[in-house]
């Protein structure tokens, strides 16, 4: 190493010292010291205390509670994660037509997503109420009787999904710049060939879109492994666990029972979960992910 | 354009301007970056340690974190206020934080807790087990606070463990609140409640009224509506849920059992899904279509607060109270809950803190102590005797059985273990798997006892070896 590039080094460290300090202070070492403490009992009050695998010996083997949280997660992701690709993707092949007018659309679609998290949950308690919800008289209109939705633990899960839908927007505004990069001339070329619109759609917009569906599911699943707030402010985890989620668990554990240990393990079990669904899409995506000018990786 | 980029990496290099230049150059942006960090931590340390030990005029500062917020805060800030006006050696400093665990349990561990605080029974039991608050024993009784001056429920709430943490405010009981217009629509006496749980059960099916299409229009009684009420139930029942000397829970207490059965021939008769869709429609519970004000059940388990919360939101409905009719072999029996005072480890004037805990509860002014004054502007039940039983309280005919309940001892106490919090929300979710048939009460309450009990075990071995 030069004087030079060492002064370089030196320098950058020291313009970002900032970031590094916050980071370490803040996110390495809380990281570094939930694996620790993921083999002790721990109530924060009272000092960490050693006791090996046990942690993740009752995750396993003693706690119904665990497999039920994850059952719940992996229901939730496994309907809304797909429903709300489709949806968003629809949406935006509607938005992406060239329409007098089209900005107003794209921002009345966009606007539930600005909401912010909590306002939106309390509304939906309303929407899914029973007896008094919006949801319940649009099905009566179809003679549809409404379920309990999160009065009935058989229905509190769909009506999540449901409300899942309703913030499409962030998804919808990425697979809209997705849909703008497709190069013009692929569509002439299809028409001259005969293709049709559902053709077009098919063999052109969905092949160019591979990417950008690649990161919205990953985002989306990591997103939905973590499904927190609105459960925490709407169900509380009833009726009978049905919602139950494996992030409002954990959440509970570390501060309603003060089980920070546990609490710790959970936290690792889910980020290894994580990585695994993750890794396992990325191997994949090269079966099914087209990038422009071969691979991008 | 050239010229500019050259100028710009000799800059951020430095090396190519004039030495002391450039080291100024590079080393200023970060020196402001570590200044706004220091900065910042400063006015943290300020903030938290700096006003506290601050005397003003020679005067201590004490920070008093209070479990009420809203309008109850305001009132017992007036109460600090008073005080702050009655001397000058101290000043609290009163702030609405509620009942919040995370902020507690920082303040405690980063030994930045308040001076004294008030908090809720269940938390403090949870708390006090941890080793969060200081034994009060001494500090009180040098202050001539003692056990007879209050009612038996709600000094046991402050003994965890064998020492006295908590210093009792407010508190709560539960009785059955029947509606009398609803009596007489159906041909029963409104002067003569029921009796035994037979009647009430007879009296309910009479209350409820269904529509022509079978849709349920009013209820007589949903034994868990507001809330779960199952702890109550079974010490009605004559159960106990926790053995203090072989150190058990114990929900599969026979009594408990029939208890449960008892709740779930309500969730059997009515259609438990009918039920349910039916409670979804209840309006808020402070306003005039909370169920009971708007009549849509005749019978429900509350606590005192609704003496004045339905003069607020229900003037003209026409109630009375009663307590809950125990079975044949049962027990009239209440749960209640509590707001009591306590001094954090760590808390920097302890004793200011317990000057001004005693203050509040046997200073007394114009005929009254702070304690009563409190209770009568947020319409709980003090919790000592002589302010309970002044006229104001024990006068008022609607008053005075919630607190006859409490003079009776017949409110009794949370289990006072270190895993209440986990207990009772098994407890509650275990009664919704009951009244909805997927368990039977034996099959669910083995698996609370198991889960409680394992836990326990855990949590007493863990705080008998503390290694600090």
């Amino acid at each position: 190493m030069t004087a030079l590039t060492r002064r370089d080094l030196r320098n950058g460290l020291l313009f970002a010292s900032p970031f590094i300090i916050g980071l370490a202070a803040f996110t390495i070492y809380p990281v570094v010291a939930s694996i620790y403490l993921s083999f002790c009992r721990y109530t924060i009050l009272h000092p960490p205390q050693w006791c090996g695998v046990e942690n993740y010996r009752l995750l396993f083997t003693e706690d119904p509670l665990f497999w039920r949280s994850l059952y719940n997660t992996l229901y939730y992701t496994g309907l809304s994660l797909p429903l709300g690709l489709a949806l968003s993707l629809a949406l935006a092949t509607l938005l992406n037509m060239k329409l007098r007018g089209m900005a107003v659309y794209r921002t009345l679609y966009f606007l539930p997503t600005i909401v912010p998290t909590v306002a939106v949950a309390i509304l939906w308690l309303w929407v899914l109420n029973p007896e008094y919800g919006v949801l319940k008289a649009g099905l009566a209109v179809l003679h549809i009787p409404g379920p309990g939705w999160l009065a009935d633990p058989k229905w509190s899960k769909p009506g999540l999904v449901v409300m899942s839908l309703w913030g499409l927007g962030g998804t919808m505004v990425i697979f809209l710049a997705g849909l703008a990069g497709i190069p013009q001339q692929f569509y002439e070329a299809a028409a001259i060939d005969g293709a049709n619109r559902w053709a077009q759609f098919r063999h052109v917009t969905l092949p160019m879109l591979t990417p950008t569906i690649f990161f919205n599911l990953v985002i989306g699943l990591i997103g939905s492994f973590q499904y927190f707030t609105q459960v925490y402010i709407m169900t509380n985890g009833g009726p009978t666990h049905s919602t139950l989620f494996y992030a409002l668990y954990l959440y509970q554990n570390a501060f309603r029972y003060l089980r920070m240990g546990y609490a710790s393990a959970m936290a690792w079990m889910l980020f290894l979960l994580i990585l695994g669904a993750t890794l396992f899409i990325h191997r994949t995506s090269a079966r099914w992910v087209y990038y422009e000018g071969g691979q991008a990786q | 354009m050239r010229a500019n980029g050259e100028r710009a990496r000799a800059v951020f290099r430095g090396s190519r301007c004039s030495p002391a230049s450039g080291q100024a150059e590079v080393w200023l942006p970060a020196l402001i970056g570590l200044a706004v960090l220091a900065a910042v931590a400063a006015w943290m340390a300020v903030a938290t340690h700096g006003k506290r030990s601050a005397e003003p005029h020679g005067r201590v500062e004490i920070t008093y974190w209070a479990r009420h917020t809203g309008h109850e805060y305001e009132a017992d800030r007036a109460m600090a206020e008073e005080y702050n006006r009655s001397q000058d050696k101290v000043r609290v400093r009163p702030l609405p934080i509620g009942d919040n665990l995370e902020k507690i349990i920082t303040g405690i561990v980063t030994g930045t807790p308040p001076d004294v605080m008030t908090l809720s029974n269940n938390a403090l039991t949870e708390l006090a087990w941890q080793g969060a608050f200081q034994p009060l024993d001494k500090l009180a009784a040098e202050r001539g606070i003692r056990e007879q001056d209050y009612f038996p429920f709600c000094w046991r709430a402050g003994v965890i463990n064998g020492h006295l943490y908590a210093l009792p405010v407010t508190s709560d009981s539960y009785l059955l609140l029947y509606n009398k217009d609803a009596f007489r629509e159906v041909g029963l006496d409104p002067e003569r409640p029921p009796r035994t749980l037979g009647e009430l059960d007879a009296y309910a099916d009479r209350l409820t009224k269904r529509s022509p299409d079978g849709e349920i229009e009013r209820m007589g009684l949903v034994p868990w509506i507001m809330w779960d009420h199952s702890m109550m139930y079974g010490w009605m029942f004559g159960g106990e849920w926790y053995d203090e000397k072989t150190r058990r829970v114990t929900p599969t207490d026979p009594a408990i059992l029939r208890s449960l059965e008892w709740q779930r021939t309500y969730a059997r008769k009515y259609d438990i899904n009918k039920i349910m869709s039916f409670q979804q429609g209840f309006g808020s519970y402070f306003s005039a279509m909370s169920p009971f004000y708007a009549g849509k059940v005749a019978m429900i388990v509350e606590g005192e607060w609704q003496v004045t919360f339905t003069k607020k939101y229900a003037p003209k409905l026409d109630w009375g109270a009663t307590p809950m009719p125990p079975p044949p072999g049962g027990r009239i029996a209440s749960s209640g809950g509590l707001v009591m005072f306590a001094i954090p480890v760590g808390s920097p004037h302890p004793e200011a803190a317990a000057d001004y805990i005693a203050w509040y509860h046997t200073r007394v002014r114009h005929g009254t102590t702070p304690l009563s004054d409190f209770n009568y502007a947020i319409h709980n039940i003090p919790a000592r005797r002589a302010a309970a039983a002044e006229k104001r309280f024990m006068g008022d005919p609607k008053f005075r059985p919630f607190v006859e309940l409490l003079l009776n001892d017949q409110v009794h106490n949370d289990p006072l273990i270190p895993d209440l919090m986990l207990y009772s929300d098994e407890i509650d979710t275990s009664r919704e798997q009951i009244i909805r048939f997927q368990k039977t009460p034996l099959e669910a309450m083995r698996e609370v006892e198991d889960k409680t009990q394992r836990e326990l075990h855990r949590a007493l071995t863990y705080l008998r070896n503390p290694v600090r």
